[in-house]
């Protein structure tokens, strides 16, 4: 940029400035201005740039300002009016208000209808920007959060782009990688609290003490972990969420130091953590992770079951980082040999992400898409009421054309109708606020879990200036069609035509025309993408996942290790409970598994096949693992593809033998028999007995595409499992059954996430579920709008064109003939608007794409769907006024006459 | 605007700075900054804003007699005092004294109320 301040620039710049002053004040002072101005100027020629550029925009205003009195001023003295220096702006302001405010009493239907639908409007844009604020647009509650990055493996050679972290690779990076100023490794971890007597299952986070530095924040009391609380065997500490600390300890300040029970431990309460303290995933309690030698070790690497944050150095990129960690990968395969293959093939990799895009996810895309809906939903309210206040101005024509005639300045009838408008808008904005608020708390109550950040219902600044924002400027666009009309005289010439008898000059009719065209066609644009959302949504639901999950109930049973030690207590413990539950009234079948199908975990392995290497080039095998019980096939009805399922017979003892999917067959065993064949995991060795049906267990959406091995639960033994049972009635009578059973086995075990797997199907499909319901609501609030909009149009043209009608009558037109008059008019707008629509439609809905199952953007099903239902609704709004027009009595009409 | 309607602070002050003789823009501009301190915002927009209303009410007559310059004809536009410009503001000193005798009054005997 120019620098203001050089000479010969300033008086220039100066001179254009006082443009904003009136010629003959111009005239008369701008050679003495521009010198006292090169003066004062040249004052600040040493001074700091701030204090020039603070000179310079007071300035500008102020010569803005001066400028428009002057202007205001001398225009008064030119049109004879003895306009008040100084207060005359405001004073005339206060008289449109008020004025404005007698015109829409005047027509209160229409101002109803009119502020109806801006709230309407405005309200949708409050709810929504509220959501889209908080999720996307409001920092992370961490000093700087721009450095802050989530940091992942990758192998995009076995299909796996995003990984966990292993120890090993978080102590190199943190080490290792310069653009990391600081960095942390957290995972997962359920604990068992008993406060009272209940015992309860908590989702808890075990942090290094790195992570309070990383995030930049501390506790709101106590401290945070020291790097002498995560020592291995000396690490009994807990920091709490503010939730938990207020919902299960009473917010009690003296909990600090004390001790608490987690997992039948006493682990000291170091401190809480701020209320607004947002956790990179959602838990209630936070531990100290440590790491002994061994798990530092290089034989952890690939044991990936951490997640790793990291804090940027200032002034470094993630492109730094990320290359950084390339070359960490090439030291350690040069030091470690035998990762080379595997690595080499699998693509084994490390990549940061900013941390808000991370937490975002996958919600990023579908709130850009709501929130353009909304906005086209405010632009159709827009269109209404500027036409409803282009009729009404046409109505007024005589009115504002004698006011012109005697002398009013067009400006002045073009205030006082922006006045009117912003006057509706800022009506409709207040109205807009409450539906607003009561609109997001119903958006927050269909869709929480979707949205990252856990967003609030109350009202932020940022969102209240958004909307006075909106209805501001909506206020302006939908007050400039009439406000320009005016300006164009077009009521003049109304004036002419003897005012509102006759026909509207053809032109305004045509700008009516034009926007209920434009409103039909966002209309159709809108239940377009509604129609290919819901007919994707109903497409996904009829999927077949490979399983059924009628009927089945869940729930999440972790034994701590205090009391479960070894494997074959694990074991006796869940054949006590299936053996106490299968005795149950109602219970057709009961087993357990590692996880269930959509219960959002995701465990994956290599393993390797014997006597099948792996072509040069392409990776080992790699697979989801669940570990199940023996009846799990059956209760989950799983089919059975070819040999047999896990029976009792399949002990710890016994042969060790997994079970595979079909998609690990068909990948491997084309062509052959895969029983009797063997899969190496973990060392260990299993002898394939089974083949079952492949099942959708993450996205119902797309067919699986990693394999699947299933292990006998003795034979593998795990401290968190998840029960399934399987009944003919409705599983939620089966809870409290299942409660007691457990209970009945060891009276301290404590239950979580109890859930029917339709449940579980149901919350996957939400981010899905969510998005197509608002866009199909916002579409029936557009098709109702532009009803209207129709309706008005007709209506207001039928009620002009009175006379004209009444003579065609009295000239022997039969109603027939008139009424197909007025309806061909209509349809004739509508049918511009649905082809404009379609054609729009067409060409922005392959941005749904990306949300669509099974449907394709251009599906003729949907469109044809759109364009019969929008036919119907405008045949009704025409229908009305074209009955009316079959009314008019001919001898009325020329009597008037 | 009469001699009887109380000025503008920013235009009392432009009064003031005329009263000891002509001066020309800038000179008004600077004899008020140093007088006002930094209370004055006074910019040149609005001085000749106020500058142009004064001399409508004919409390300022613009000057062009001491020229400093004889190549450019505006340069040295001076402004002074009219004789009712210098009545207006004895007649504003005298208003505002009397407001300060008024407030020095009721401060020297409060009302009960307020005490």
């Amino acid at each position: 940029m120019r620098d203001p301040s050089t000479p010969g620039y300033s008086p220039r710049a100066y001179r254009a400035l006082l443009h904003a002053y009136p010629a003959d004040f111009r005239g008369r002072f701008a050679a003495a201005m521009e010198e006292t101005f090169t003066a004062d100027h040249a004052r600040l020629a040493a001074a700091p740039r701030r204090t020039r550029a603070a000179f310079w925009l007071a300035t500008i205003v102020e010569a803005l300002t001066c400028g428009l009195r002057e202007r205001w001023a001398a225009r008064g003295r030119r049109h004879g009016i003895p306009i008040p220096r100084g207060a005359s702006m405001f004073s005339t302001l206060w008289t449109d208000v008020r004025y404005a405010w007698r015109a829409l009493r005047a027509a209160p239907v229409v101002s109803a209808i009119a502020i109806g639908s801006l709230a309407l409007g405005i309200g949708a844009n409050t709810a929504l920007f509220s959501v889209f604020y908080q999720v996307l647009l409001k920092p992370l509650p961490f000093p700087e959060p721009d450095r802050l990055v989530f940091v992942w493996n990758t192998y995009p050679g076995i299909n796996l782009p995003k990984a966990s972290v292993s120890i090993p690779d978080y102590v190199d990076r943190k080490a290792q990688a310069p653009a990391l100023a600081d960095a942390a490794l957290y995972t997962p971890r359920t604990l068992t609290l008993v406060a009272g007597h209940r015992p309860e299952l908590l989702h808890g986070l075990a942090v290094t003490p790195s992570f309070f530095s990383t995030l930049g924040r501390a506790p709101l009391i106590g401290r945070a972990f020291t790097d002498r609380d995560a020592t291995p065997g000396g690490d009994r500490f807990a920091i709490l969420t503010h939730d938990l600390w207020t919902s299960r300890f009473a917010g009690d300040r003296d909990l600090i130091g004390r001790t608490i029970q987690l997992d039948n431990e006493a682990y000291e309460v170091a401190g809480v953590l701020p209320a607004d303290f947002r956790l990179p995933q959602d838990a209630a309690i936070l531990v100290p992770f440590s790491f002994t030698p061994d798990q530092m070790a290089d034989t952890q690497r690939g044991h990936e079951f951490s997640m790793m944050i990291g804090r940027l150095r200032p002034g470094a990129t993630i492109a730094q980082l990320d290359d950084e960690m390339r070359a960490i990968v090439q030291r350690n395969l040069q030091r470690l040999p035998r990762f080379q293959v595997f690595a080499a093939s699998s693509g084994f990799g490390g990549y940061a992400v900013p941390m808000r895009d991370e937490l975002v996810g996958d919600v990023r895309t579908p709130l850009y898409v709501i929130q353009l809906c909304v906005l086209v939903v405010l632009l159709i309210a827009c269109a209404n009421v500027a036409n409803l206040l282009l009729m009404r101005v046409t109505g007024r024509a005589r009115e504002l054309a004698l006011r012109v005639t005697l002398g009013a300045p067009r400006m002045r009838l073009v205030r006082q109708l922006l006045t009117e408008s912003l006057l509706l808008a800022g009506l409709g904005g207040a109205a807009g606020l409450g539906i607003g608020l009561a609109g997001v708390r119903l958006l927050l109550a269909a869709s929480a879990r979707q949205l990252p950040g856990s967003p609030d219902a109350s009202l932020h600044p940022a969102v209240l200036t958004f909307t006075v924002l909106l209805s501001v400027i909506t206020g302006l666009v939908f007050g400039l069609v009439p406000a320009l009309a005016v300006v164009r005289g077009q009521t003049a010439s109304l004036l002419r035509d003897e005012g509102t008898r006759t026909s509207a000059s053809r032109r305004t009719n045509r700008l009516r025309g034009a926007l209920v065209a434009a409103e039909t066609a966002l209309a159709v644009v809108l239940l377009v993408g509604a129609g290919l959302l819901v007919k994707s949504f109903m497409r996904l639901q009829a999927v077949d996942p490979g399983f059924s999950p009628a009927g089945v109930l869940t729930a999440r049973v972790a034994l701590p290790d205090t009391r479960y030690g070894d494997d074959a207590s694990r074991v006796l413990f869940w054949e006590r409970l299936l053996d106490h539950l299968r005795s149950s009234p109602g219970v057709a079948a009961v087993s357990m598994a590692q996880a269930v199908p959509f219960d959002g975990s995701v465990n994956t392995a290599s393993y390797s096949i014997v006597g099948y290497t792996p072509p040069p080039g392409t990776p080992p095998p790699h697979g989801n693992s669940t570990v199940v019980g023996d009846d799990y096939f059956g209760t989950m009805h799983i089919p059975l593809v070819k040999g047999r399922f896990f029976t009792a017979s399949d002990t710890a003892a016994s042969p060790r033998v997994v079970v595979i999917d079909d998609l690990l067959a068909s990948r491997y065993f084309a062509g052959r028999d895969p029983i009797g064949h063997e899969i190496q995991s973990q060392g260990q060795t299993f002898t394939i007995v089974g083949v079952a049906g492949t099942i959708r267990a993450d996205d119902l959406g797309q067919p699986a595409v990693t394999e699947r091995i299933y292990y006998a639960y003795p034979q593998r033994a795990r401290d968190a499992m998840t029960l399934v049972v399987k009944t003919d009635r409705d599983p939620r009578m089966l809870v409290n059954a299942v409660r007691q059973a457990v209970l009945s086995v060891d009276p301290e075990q404590p239950i979580a996430d109890v859930r029917t797997v339709d449940d579980w199907m149901s919350r996957s499909l939400e981010p899905r579920r969510a998005p197509m319901l608002l866009v199909a609501v916002f579409g029936a609030v557009a098709l109702v709008l532009s009803a209207i909009g129709i309706y008005g149009v007709l209506a207001f043209s039928v009620a002009q064109r009175t006379r004209e009608l009444g003579i065609r009558q009295a000239l022997g037109a039969a109603p027939r003939a008139i009424f197909a008059l007025v309806f061909r008019r209509g349809l004739a707008v509508v049918g511009v608007g649905l082809v404009v629509g379609l054609a729009a439609a067409l060409a922005v809905s392959r941005y749904l794409q990306s949300l669509l199952v099974g449907v394709g953007a251009r599906d003729v099903q949907v469109f044809a769907g759109v364009t019969a239902l929008l036919v119907a609704v405008a045949a009704l709004a025409c229908y009305v006024p074209a009955r009316r027009a079959t009314r008019v009595n001919p001898v009325e009409v020329l009597r008037d006459r | 605007m009469d001699t009887t309607t109380p000025l503008r602070p920013a235009a009392l002050h432009v009064l003031l700075a005329l009263a000891d003789g002509p001066l020309h823009g800038y000179g008004i501009l600077q004899t008020v900054r140093e007088r006002a301190g930094a209370d004055a915002r006074l910019g040149t927009g609005s001085l000749y804003r106020h500058l142009s209303t004064l001399i409508d009410a004919g409390l300022v007559a613009e000057s062009t007699a001491p020229r400093a310059s004889a190549t450019d004809p505006r340069r040295g536009t001076h402004y002074r005092l009219t004789p009712r410009g210098q009545r207006a503001l004895a007649a504003e000193r005298d208003r505002l004294a009397g407001l300060v005798a008024a407030i020095d009054a009721w401060r020297a005997a409060p009302p009960k109320s307020h005490a």
